[in-house]
């Protein structure tokens, strides 16, 4: 958890060793000096690495001539999202797909992840850890490889633009990535509680159910939180696999690309859609997806 | 434990045994990686080996061998300039996004409110989608309303007016920054963590000899944080070097073929051009590049945790 | 309620050997101890006959029945685990009635029967909290009260009182006597606490490195050690073993002769001889001559070490025992009461006088 964490003082705030400082006030003085340059350093890096975002939101609301001023005092209007939702945006059907390849590829890829990381942290299979290891090589294969025999397969099989080839699309590093995370957590689970359960009558299913599953909850809800993240912000499979029916938010925003020029008030409407979800969960998101990622990479 | 599976009639869930049930509980995950992973992975090899354009027929097109891959190694300037785009990219975005995240790293890794609440708000460049991060810069950077080129008009008189995008030198810059801007909170949380995991007496020891903050940075910290760095440098690269999804929103490769990374040439010659057995080729040689790090990377993290 | 047997059963973990041809039978309604330092195999052979592990040689029977392929929750056993191995989840009650729920039985059976096992072992007014909110010995005592919710056909009880205090282990060690007695079950008790094995047992089997030493009476092998480990791990302090000849019906050894109804060829022999059978007399007055090593008052008598020529031993004083360091002192022993070893092989020799089989 990287809220806890905090640099050895003498890097981050200051307090030195305190000696005996022939003169005190300077020194004193000095310190806040530092103090102010460092905050006004934070407050710069938020407004680089922050402004952006309220930018785009902000850009969103505006009436379609202050968005092509830079004015930032201006009378918000909900236009921009009403002519998004209309032909030919399809801002509504675009948000539908997104929610529920999302919601698709978070339901089959947890259950599925669950029980094999399970297996992966409780039972040894001829080859060791060889398996949970290329499980998570999967992840280095470059997409673009990928997505070329899965655009010739799903043609083949006339799944091109369905919200199914996105979410089977999805599942191809979710699950893989979910297992590596859900396992970490299993593994430091102590098996005495399932086996205390198999001797009281459950059969090894069942002890997953009534006691693994629940203990691994916060691992279970890490890879939620990132199968959320990922899936919701997909866009190269979504875009070589859909057309119509299935575009997603993310390739949505291509469409606000016309011949006259790029309708930056729309791509701003839609970038508000895709945006909202991560602020309302940006404490879990970073709780829990970064801290899942990093973990998952460095540990 | 006898790897031999004993031949038994099915005896339902509940009776099943361990030596049966563990390769049903990750039968499951095997199909989707084989189906979406393995197949993929198998007949692009197998793709690559013949000239298949999608557009003309959908049946697989006569087998050419290594056909492919001798013309990509030998005869494909276009390719070339990938390569050599996707190389600058990768140090330059590599270089740059560690730097800053290292800088935020020491910034904000204290408890104080402000910090915290600076570590949240950073987060969400990075739970952005790539593609709309590349949308967003495509349009702060413009030279008319772009509120960024604003900033950077101010700062940098030189810049003032500049159309970032319609220029080869701005254009990359512009994916490095956005780029940056998108990882930089990723491995800077990685850092933060790290840092926090440094053995406090070290520092303090050091501080006791009386070393300046910048020495103490350079000679007790970074030294300790080498390992984690190192993690660092190769997920980076790999992250680099496919990426692709700013490029298609931001710059889709322009202007003219100056930022057409390999994973962007690739996907236009699969997709635009529809010369899937080219393509396929092409895709295997970046993969074998990422290979070679990915192999470095599973060494480091193996080696840090015995298994 | 049933007999267990384990018929040449052998464990192996990869290339190490935990288990090696292990015999054990357990009559129904037996109260069985293991016994034996740490690692020597106790809760191997426990999950074992819980079905927790495969053997990977050998029969387990329990009832009559062979179970090397059933499953543990068709054992029908009941087992406390060395770390309580409670549902971090559910409460104590839940965690006491999990087996009865497993079982389809529900509502006011169940929670009566979850009431009474809590009430044996004093944990009525705990039932609403999490296991994380109780003390060690009140987590144990939730896992003993979720083994007894039912009668199973077994007990097995692994080190079930390690955690407690040491009044509070007393208490339990009664308790566990008692229930046990009260619902016959068959019992496999694991512990290294020697007390609670003479206390608890009607059975010990001593095991050591993956080998049971000596499966007996907790009288019989306190009274009549099998070989030199048991004589040496049984006992506080440990049995005295002194390397020595026997020829010509005495016992010599540096600095030490014991005359005895010793076997006329005896050859090279280790004696054995506890502390409370050692006793202390003036300088001149023993049969060992000696120095005081070392004394420690235990509470009811001292402990006087002796150094003797090569050995050390050990005898029992009465509390009122005076000796410097290093004061000249000697020893008698009584000769009825004395075992001898072979001293290559380690076994037990039983001699003339003494009624015992060896
Ligand atoms: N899963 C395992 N893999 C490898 N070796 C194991 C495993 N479980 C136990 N062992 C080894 O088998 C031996 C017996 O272990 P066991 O747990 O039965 O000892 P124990 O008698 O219960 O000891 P303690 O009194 O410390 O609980 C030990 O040497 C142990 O290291
Ligand atoms: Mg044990």
């Amino acid at each position: 958890m990287t809220e806890g964490s905090s640099l050895p003082g003498a890097i981050a705030a200051a307090p030195r060793p305190t000696r005996a400082e022939p003169v005190r006030l300077s020194s004193r003085s000095r310190r806040r000096i530092a103090g102010a340059a460092r905050t006004l350093t934070i407050l710069l890096v938020i407004l680089v690495f922050f402004g952006p975002v309220v930018w785009i939101m902000l850009t969103a609301l505006k009436q379609p001539r202050d968005v092509y001023s830079l004015s930032v005092i201006f009378t918000p209007t909900l236009d921009n999202l009403r002519t998004a939702f209309a032909s030919p945006y399809f801002l509504g059907s675009r948000t539908l797909n997104s929610i529920i390849v999302t919601t698709g590829t978070i339901v089959l890829s947890l259950p599925i992840a669950t029980a094999a990381a399970y297996a992966f942290s409780r039972f040894r299979f001829p080859g060791g850890n060889a398996w949970s290891l290329g499980v998570l090589a999967t992840q280095f294969i470059p997409p673009v490889i990928i997505i070329i025999p899965l655009f010739v397969a799903f043609r083949s099989a006339g799944l091109l633009d369905t919200r199914l080839a996105l979410i089977i699309a999805n599942m191809s590093f979710v699950v893989p990535y979910s297992i590596w995370m859900i396992k970490g957590f299993i593994d430091a689970i102590p098996a005495d509680m399932e086996e205390a359960a198999q001797i009281d009558g459950a059969s090894r299913l069942r002890a997953i159910w009534d006691v693994v599953v629940p203990m691994a909850i916060p691992g279970i809800a890490t890879a939620a939180i990132f199968a959320f993240v990922v899936s919701w912000n997909e866009f190269f499979y979504a875009l070589v696999l859909s057309r119509q029916d299935a575009v997603t938010l993310q390739v949505g925003l291509m469409g606000a690309r016309t011949e006259r020029g790029d309708a930056w008030e729309i791509m701003a409407a839609m970038g508000l859609v895709i945006i909202l979800p991560m602020l309302v969960l940006s404490r879990y998101v970073q709780r829990y997806f970064v801290a899942g990622l990093v973990s998952g990479s460095v540990r | 434990m006898p790897g031999i599976l004993p031949a038994r009639r099915f005896e339902g869930w509940g009776r099943m045994h361990d030596r049966v049930l563990k390769y049903w509980l990750i039968a499951p995950a095997l199909l989707v990686i084989a189906g979406t992973l393995l197949y993929p992975l198998v007949s692009g090899l197998w793709y690559s080996l013949h000239e298949w354009k999608l557009s003309d027929s959908p049946a697989l097109g006569p087998f050419v061998g290594l056909g492919n891959y001798v013309v990509a190694v030998s005869d494909d300037p276009d390719l070339l300039n990938s390569g050599r785009v996707t190389l600058i990219f990768t140090v330059l975005s590599v270089v740059c996004t560690l730097s800053v995240a290292m800088g935020l790293a020491v910034l904000l890794s204290g408890n104080g409110r402000l910090e915290v609440n600076a570590r949240t708000l950073l987060v969400i460049p990075f739970a952005m989608s790539p593609a709309l991060v590349g949308v967003s810069w495509r349009f702060l950077l413009n030279p008319e309303f772009g509120g960024f080129s604003a900033l950077i008009g101010a700062l940098v008189p030189g810049l003032k007016g500049a159309s970032f995008l319609a220029d080869p030198t701005l254009a990359m810059a512009a994916l490095i920054l956005c780029d940056v801007w998108h990882s930089a909170p990723y491995f800077m949380l990685m850092f933060i963590g790290a840092l926090a995991s440094l053995p406090q007496e070290t520092v303090e020891a050091a501080q006791v000899d009386g070393a300046s903050r910048i020495r103490l940075f350079f000679e007790i910290v970074l030294p300790q944080l080498k390992p984690v760095l190192a993690i660092a440098v190769l997920l980076k690269i790999i992250f680099s070097l496919k990426v692709l999804d700013q490029v298609i929103t931001l710059t889709n490769g322009g202007p003219g073929t100056s930022t057409e990374t390999l994973a962007h040439f690739i996907y236009q010659t699969a997709f635009r051009w529809y010369d899937v057995g080219y393509a396929a080729a092409t895709a295997y040689l970046l993969a074998a590049c990422m290979a070679v790090f990915a192999a470095i990377y599973f060494q480091l993290i193996t080696e840090r945790r015995p298994a | 309620m049933a007999s267990v047997e384990l018929v040449g059963v052998e464990k192996r973990f990869g290339s190490f050997s935990a288990l090696q041809h292990l015999d054990l039978s357990v009559a129904d309604g037996e109260f069985l101890v293991l016994l034996g330092p740490s690692g020597c195999g106790k809760t191997t052979t426990m999950r074992m006959v819980a079905g927790l592990e495969e053997a990977t040689a050998g029969e387990i029977l329990i009832g009559g029945r062979r179970v090397n392929d059933a499953l543990p929750k068709d054992r029908d056993v009941a087992m406390v685990f060395q770390n309580y191995g409670l549902y971090p989840h559910m409460s104590v009650a839940q965690n006491i009635g999990y087996p009865l729920k497993v079982r389809g039985i529900g509502g006011p059976d169940r929670e009566g029967r979850v009431k009474r096992a809590a009430e044996k072992v004093e944990l009525g007014p705990l039932l609403h909290r999490k296991p994380r909110e109780l003390s060690g010995g009140q987590r144990q005592r939730v896992a003993l009260a979720r083994a007894i919710v039912r009668t199973p056909q077994v007990f097995l009880m692994d080190e079930p009182l390690s955690n407690l205090d040491a009044k509070l282990r007393v208490t339990m060690r009664a308790e566990i006597k008692h229930l046990q007695h009260e619902l016959g079950v068959t019992t496999i008790y694991v512990t290294h606490d020697q007390i609670e094995a003479m206390t608890l047992a009607h059975r010990v089997a001593v095991m050591n490195g993956g080998v049971i030493q000596q499966l007996d009476t907790p009288e019989a092998i306190y009274d009549r050690p099998a070989n030199l480990f048991v004589a040496g791990f049984i006992g506080s302090p440990p049995m005295n073993l002194v390397p020595g000849r026997i020829a010509g019906g005495t016992f010599q050894a540096p600095g030490i002769t014991i005359a005895g109804a010793f076997p006329a060829a005896g050859g090279d022999v280790i004696l054995g001889i506890r502390s409370e059978d050692v006793t202390i007399a003036a300088p001149g007055e023993g049969s060992i001559e000696g120095q005081v090593y070392a004394s420690e008052l235990t509470g009811e008598a001292v402990l006087v070490t002796v150094s003797a020529g090569g050995a050390r031993l050990i005898a029992r004083a009465p509390r009122s025992f005076r000796g410097g360091f290093g004061s000249p002192i000697a020893l008698n022993v009584d000769a009825g009461k004395i075992h001898l070893f072979d001293e290559a092989t380690g076994r037990r020799i039983a001699f003339a006088d003494r009624s015992d089989g060896g």
